[in-house]
């Protein structure tokens, strides 16, 4: 057990910026070391130690953090390896420009979760805000690799101008999912709102429920049984046991295509 | 005179360009805000600061640095990640802030400040942004500040042209934006090329015409630079010049040079308006042949707009060059926009590289330029901020220019393609604390007529700048001892200490008021807001009991 333990005691009454705080970063770190990390809390800079008990094993790359409030903004941002779990909610951009590594969630994440992200898996179980895997601010883009999971809703915009990888929402997703993606693959197994894909240029969509409609940008293909389409469900199935029962018996899917050039898809499985 | 409290800055080496002091070892007294003599009375002295070991300089003035107007804040919107990668917490600084490139407001004046800069001119303030300009520069902390309105890309400017109006028409025109946008000075950007640019130009030479008004850069020069002059405004016509970027563009700025025939002008970040076309690449330097030029004209000033490797961002109201520009943006993004009737606007993030042969080639182009033009009293030291680089690099420049060995250390780790292509190596000047004062101090002052400013002489602004003496000029000018503003320690060790609110600096001259109604018809006919709502009022600037004004006047009235 080499496990490194960030222990909130009291939610703080101001928000803070965890960037950096990530197992990757902590690694080779003295535990002295560690309490002093400086941390951004509003106009002021703070002690990493001012805000957590910290204890367990360092050197490892397994970093919790228990306790966590919505306070807390950038959690997970820019990891690049190692394991971070995270056991209460969180504020915006959880892994936000993250690389590599696994960073989970018991609880529920705010906006932005994975913006700009490059690779790694990001896992929550709960629901997540507006912009998930959308760009970071001043971005021109995207996710442009790697996964993320939300086991129940998730707001507007899922995967805004993504450029890679693959998003699942277990749950519904809000208005505009999938827009402007340049490529990559979403899917959504609940309801999903108005204005799917719109601007999209690549990717594809796939929606467990057909949603409402669809934006004047998008054309019926016609009814396919995907080669793809089985390897993507069986992926995305082998991902949750939730997921599996929910895709099993799928056979064919209900192809679109649009919306700016033509090349973006949107799959409605049945 | 009892009574009287006086801070005694005791035994510090002194550089004081503007009366030919240099390095003596003086004291300099400080009484009420100013420079005063040495006191009679010797209990007049109620504080003092022993500076032996250190060196004594006015305020530092930069004569040009983007730090308001429209395309700042463009850049800071658009550069979120510039503010995210360089956050300044309360503690650090008086308030809180962020930014590398295009710092937030209250970080420019710190850091300036920091440096022992006291005064910092806006040089490209478009008339329709005057006034969020103000607000910008007003929200600036420390320094004093000015800005310099551009004219000559504006279409009532050109119909004049077109139109022969008497030049006494034009130079009327030129007093009222003074007045109007609360101006210190004229600058022009691209000489009508912006204008030409939206009847899709994409380029202007000198003796180009504008394809709508018929108007060449050279007429547009002419006629600002005569109607300043004729004016008697202290600094002369600001000109960011034909091409700017371009391979080649050497020979149009000999060609301007040549065209102001004696007309006295300001040739700003000559750097970029100094490449040949020779070598492989087609890219080389022209630094000699327009040092020379600037050297054989007396009527010249230039700053050079040094680069510095590393990420910054571009700000023009060149949308010319900058659309030009943009597809080399890095990141890869940009904003290009027409502002009104008045010019344009481009902004584009630019990562200069040490090791890419064009960007090695201008670093050493700009250190080239300030190493044979002769007369740091016409060359002032900028890095066009942000467009070279960030203002905090000027320790940084200063060091490679006072000492040669750091300078070809430097040389040595850049592109060798590109040092090879430069003579950088074989120039053995290393400039002086004196000529380092001169070109920070004294002659910004001069060219601006800011009288008080930029000395220390008796009855100047106690705006002073002491620096502990290290042989290391960049650490040295990172971090002064002590930084008085007004005769006030704002800065201690190079940390702020104190924030007072500087003044804005106004250029005023007569008119006569009869041009307002050709302005007023103009307005009607064309612009979006009225002749009146255009024009920013003092209260807008000084009404809060923050802000001041400083008006100065025309050397000689017309
Ligand atoms: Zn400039």
């Amino acid at each position: 057990m080499s496990t490194l333990i960030l222990r909130l005691e009291a939610a703080p009454d101001f928000d803070v910026d965890l960037s950096g705080i990530t197992p990757d970063a902590l690694k080779d770190k003295r535990l002295p070391d560690i309490r002093r990390l400086k941390l951004r809390q509003g106009q002021r800079d703070m002690a990493l130690g001012d805000l957590f008990a910290i204890d367990g094993t360092v050197g490892g790359d397994e970093l919790e953090i228990h306790g966590a409030c919505t306070r807390l903004h950038h959690v997970g941002a820019g990891m690049r390896a190692g394991q971070l779990r995270v056991i209460g909610d969180c504020g915006a951009w959880l892994g936000s420009e993250m690389r590599g590594g696994t960073l989970s969630v018991r609880g529920n994440a705010g906006d932005g979760v994975g913006a700009s992200m490059r690779g790694g898996l990001i896992d929550i179980s709960g629901s997540v805000g507006d912009y998930l895997g959308a760009p970071f601010p001043g971005a021109v883009s995207g996710m442009k690799g790697g996964t993320i999971l939300v086991q129940r809703r998730a707001g507007r915009r899922v995967g805004d101008r993504m450029r890679r990888g693959l998003v699942v929402i277990g749950g519904d997703a809000g208005h505009g999912c999938g827009s402007q993606m340049i490529a990559g693959s979403i899917v959504v197994l609940g309801a999903v709102d108005s204005g799917v894909g719109t601007g999209m240029r690549r990717g594809t969509i796939a929606l467990a429920q057909a949603p409402a409609g669809l934006g004047p940008g998008f054309a019926l293909n016609g009814h396919f049984d995907l080669a793809f389409t089985q390897l993507l469900l069986r992926h995305v199935g082998g991902l949750k046991s939730a997921w599996r029962s929910r895709l099993s018996g799928i056979a064919s899917v209900e192809r679109w295509v649009g919306d700016a050039g033509g090349l973006g898809e949107i799959l409605i499985l049945s | 005179m009892a009574g009287r409290s006086i801070t005694e800055l005791r035994g510090g080496r002194v550089y004081d360009p503007a009366h030919g002091i240099d390095g003596v070892v003086q004291s300099i007294y400080l009484c009420d805000g100013q420079v005063v003599g040495a006191p009679s009375d010797p209990s007049d002295i109620k504080v003092s600061h022993d500076l032996s070991g250190c060196i004594v300089m006015a305020g530092g003035i930069d004569i040009h640095t983007h730090i308001g107007g429209g395309k700042v804040n463009l850049a800071r919107m658009m550069l979120p990640e510039d503010h995210r990668q360089d956050l300044v917490a309360r503690g650090r600084h008086p308030r809180m802030g962020s930014g590398h490139a295009a710092p937030s407001t209250l970080t420019v004046g710190y850091r300036y400040a920091e440096m022992g800069y006291t005064a910092c001119f806006e040089p490209a303030m478009l008339a329709a942004n005057a006034r969020q300009a103000h607000l910008e520069m007003g929200d600036t902390p420390i320094v004093d500040k000015g800005a310099y309105v551009l004219l000559g890309n504006d279409d009532l400017m050109l119909r004049m042209l077109a139109g022969k109006e008497p030049g006494v028409k034009v130079r009327d025109y030129i007093a009222w934006t003074l007045r109007a946008a609360q101006a210190m000075a004229i600058k022009v950007v691209n000489p009508g090329g912006i204008n030409a640019f939206k009847f899709n130009q994409r380029k202007l030479d000198l003796d180009e015409q504008n394809a709508y008004y018929g108007i060449t850069p050279r007429q547009v020069l002419l006629a600002l630079a005569d109607g300043i002059r004729e004016l008697g405004l202290p600094h002369p016509l600001h000109i960011h010049g034909c091409n700017l970027g371009v391979p080649g563009n050497l020979d149009t700025t000999l060609a301007t040079i040549a065209a102001l025939d004696g007309l006295p002008a300001h040739l700003t970040h000559v750097q970029f308006h100094s490449y040949g076309t020779e070598g492989d690449r087609k890219f080389s330097s022209g630094a000699a042949a327009v040092a020379e030029a600037v050297n054989r004209s007396p009527n010249i000033s230039m700053d050079v707009g040094q680069i510095l490797f590393g990420q910054t961002v571009t700000e023009s109201g060149d949308s010319m060059r900058q659309y030009a520009g943009s597809a080399f943006g890095s990141p890869k993004k940009s904003v290009l926009m027409d502002i009104e009737c008045d010019a344009g606007c481009g902004v584009v993030p630019f990562k200069y590289k040490d090791k890419n042969f064009v960007n090695a080639l201008q670093w050493a182009i700009g250190l080239e330029l300030f190493l044979l033009v002769s007369d740091p009293w016409r060359l002032f030291l900028t890095t066009d901020h942000p467009n070279g680089a960030p203002f905090t690099t000027y320790p940084h420049l200063i060091r490679l220019l006072m000492d040669r060995s750091f300078r070809n250390d430097m040389l040595k780790t850049i592109n060798p393609d590109a040092a090879a292509a430069s003579t950088l190596a074989s120039i053995e000047r290393e400039y002086t604390l004196y000529e380092i004062a001169i070109m920070t101090r004294a002659g910004p002052a001069r060219s601006l007529g800011l009288g008080n400013l930029g000395h220390l002489g008796v009855g100047a602004r106690g705006d002073v700048a002491v620096y502990v003496d290290h042989p290391d000029r960049e650490r040295m000018f990172t971090t002064p001892r002590f930084v008085f503003k007004a005769g006030e320690m704002i800065v201690r060790d190079g940390r702020v200490i104190a924030s007072p609110t500087g003044a804005t600096h106004v250029m005023r001259v007569d008119y006569d008021t009869s041009i307002e109604r050709t302005l007023d018809a103009y307005f009607e006919r064309y612009m979006t807001v009225s002749r009146r709502n255009l024009a920013v009022a003092d209260g807008e600037i000084d009404g809060d009991g923050r802000g001041s004004l400083i008006a100065h006047g025309a050397r000689r009235s017309s």
